[in-house]
């Protein structure tokens, strides 16, 4: 990857209530490539994902150190927007979370909130949000149910279609499947794999054949700290640390 | 095998607590009989309802030309009320909105703990206030001849009714989901698009009833309005107008009617008046909360 990183997390530290969760991480994310994110649950994925969109800092115990840069600038500054860095990283969480609206309403007030009320604009990024996750066809004729009668597949691709309305840059998925039966989540992942190579995306999940089929790269965070970090073909073929190799296959 | 008394004891104990859960609804139907029999004889017979609902004669100790017309006493009543809700509804709500999305630790706690004491004043002491502190003032910014009008006592009512719509209003929206809010605020939502877009739609429910139990509390309030508003039968046309409540008017000539006379009657008929309109603007309150699980 010859390019620039998209995302440089440096010497990033974590914690809640004085209790450390990432130690001093150093992990790069380049432009349109698809990270993974494995490790044992409580390893610190999740909090990685939430201090990238400033969800962390909702929680009146989170403490952090160090920076994160995403396309150059320290996000982590005061003087960062906070709303518009949560639409250019747009955030699907582990079970899904649809507003209690239909299901048209749950796109349509995401854009209103992004400031874009054209009308044509609107229905234009409805349509295209829900084709884009492959759940057109299905709710078309429901757009005005709420969102909360959809069956979980369909809510979880209604969060993600949500975000893809806001034209994200990068996608980052805590999860998303964890909530899925393994049919739905295979279909869950069809849809990533036609998101390929248009958005950076980074995938936390606890499950490491996921992370095999759907990433570029894997990361392997154990105890808040990168184990081991490379190609997803290296890593899990020919994975340089012992601890890498038992976690894949499952001896940890 | 368990102890026969341990059996018995655990049967008397639910017949205890079953008790105590009846009985309230006991207590409520045993006023309603009480009130509606004491005001039962005239209802029946010689109950001219046109003239009680149209007239705003009250004349009720007349010798030659008895009236028993209540529309001054509901238009007194609903101006009172209608103020108070104009004031304590937008703060009643934006504090409800405040100590819940806005505030926390200590001050959320501080706030709650005054709220709560303001809830905790007897009713007379706010009449001593609107009496001594809001009448010369009324007096003295409005150039009013009297203080003691629809102004006085819908400040007052306001005062009394901001307690409940808070506490209710903050309770409707701690009961939305957190997953709503962590939703909006991923989505790049802020704090007041939250409010306004997610939170406000999800809770109108509660937010609701809040604003009718709030209600239910200024049209049922009397002595403090019985003290702050005048006491003068007429329909008022100004804020500064002195009117009179029903509930007052209950207060203030129950113990004069003689018992059982056509006046002391009377005065049960507006008791059942009240009682009929407390009890639909609760059971709206409570069909707006049941709404809410609906959904």
């Amino acid at each position: 990857m010859a390019n620039e990183p998209k995302i440089v997390i440096e010497h990033f530290h974590a914690s809640f209530d004085g209790k450390p969760v990432l130690r001093g991480l150093n992990l790069q994310v380049f432009p349109r490539e698809r990270l993974a994110l494995i490790g044992p649950a409580g390893g610190g994925k999740s909090t990685l994902l939430r201090s990238l969109n400033r969800m962390n800092d909702l929680a009146a115990d989170f403490a952090r150190q160090g920076r994160i840069l995403v396309d150059g600038v320290d996000i982590l500054g005061p003087h960062i927007d906070i709303a518009l860095l949560r639409r250019r990283l747009g955030m699907v969480t582990p079970m899904p979370n649809p507003l209690p609206c239909s299901v048209e309403e749950n796109i349509t007030l995401t854009l209103k909130m992004a400031g874009i009320r054209d009308a044509h604009r609107v229905v234009e990024r409805l349509e295209t949000g829900l084709k884009n996750v492959h759940l057109w066809e299905e709710v078309k004729d429901r757009l005005a149910q709420p969102a909360l009668h959809l069956n979980n597949r369909q809510q979880q691709l209604l969060c993600l279609a949500r975000v893809l309305a806001l034209e994200p840059e990068v996608l980052l998925l805590d999860k998303p499947c964890s909530g899925l039966d393994p049919v739905a989540a295979n279909r869950f992942e069809d849809v990533l794999a036609d998101l390929k190579s248009r958005y950076t995306i980074i995938l936390a999940t606890n499950d490491s054949k996921q992370a095999a089929r759907a990433s570029d790269r894997t990361a392997l965070i154990m105890a808040g700290e990168l184990v081991e970090w490379g190609s997803t073909h290296d890593l899990f073929f020919n994975p340089a640390n012992a601890a890498t190799k038992a976690y894949i296959t499952g001896r940890f | 095998m368990r102890p026969r008394w341990e059996t018995a004891l655990e049967w008397a104990i639910e017949w205890i607590i079953r008790l105590c859960g009846v009985s309230a609804i006991l207590f409520v139907l045993g006023i309603f009989f009480f009130v509606f029999r004491e005001g039962s004889g005239y209802l029946f017979h010689g109950f001219n309802p046109v003239q009680f609902f149209t007239s705003i004669e009250w004349y009720p100790t007349s010798q030659s030309n008895v009236r028993y017309g209540v529309l001054a006493l509901i238009a007194g009543t609903a101006s009172v009320t209608l103020l108070a809700m104009a004031i304590a509804v937008p703060f009643g709500l934006g504090a409800a909105i405040f100590i819940s999305e806005f505030c926390t630790g200590k001050w959320r706690e501080s706030i709650k703990v005054v709220i709560e004491l303001l809830a905790a004043i007897p009713s007379v002491v706010w009449g001593f206030i609107g009496l001594t502190v809001m009448n010369p003032l009324i007096i003295k910014i409005f150039n009013a001849p009297i203080g003691l009008n629809v102004l006085n006592g819908g400040i007052i009512l306001a005062l009394m009714s901001v307690p409940i719509i808070v506490s209710i209003g903050e309770d409707a929206l701690k009961a939305v989901p957190d997953s709503y809010r962590e939703a909006a605020l991923a989505l790049g939502a802020t704090r007041w698009q939250l409010v306004y877009r997610v939170l406000l739609p999800a809770a109108k429910n509660g937010l609701l009833a809040a604003v009718l139990l709030g209600v239910g509390r200024a049209v049922g309030e009397t002595m403090a309005v019985l003290m702050a508003t005048g006491h003068a039968i007429k329909i008022p046309t100004s804020p500064l107008d002195s009117v009179r409540t029903l509930t007052a008017t209950i207060a203030a000539e129950l113990g004069e009617a003689p018992v059982h006379s056509q006046h002391y009657q009377v005065l049960f008929i507006i008791g059942i008046l009240l009682f009929i309109i407390t009890f639909a603007v609760n059971l709206l309150a409570d069909l707006a909360v049941k709404g809410i699980k609906g959904k």
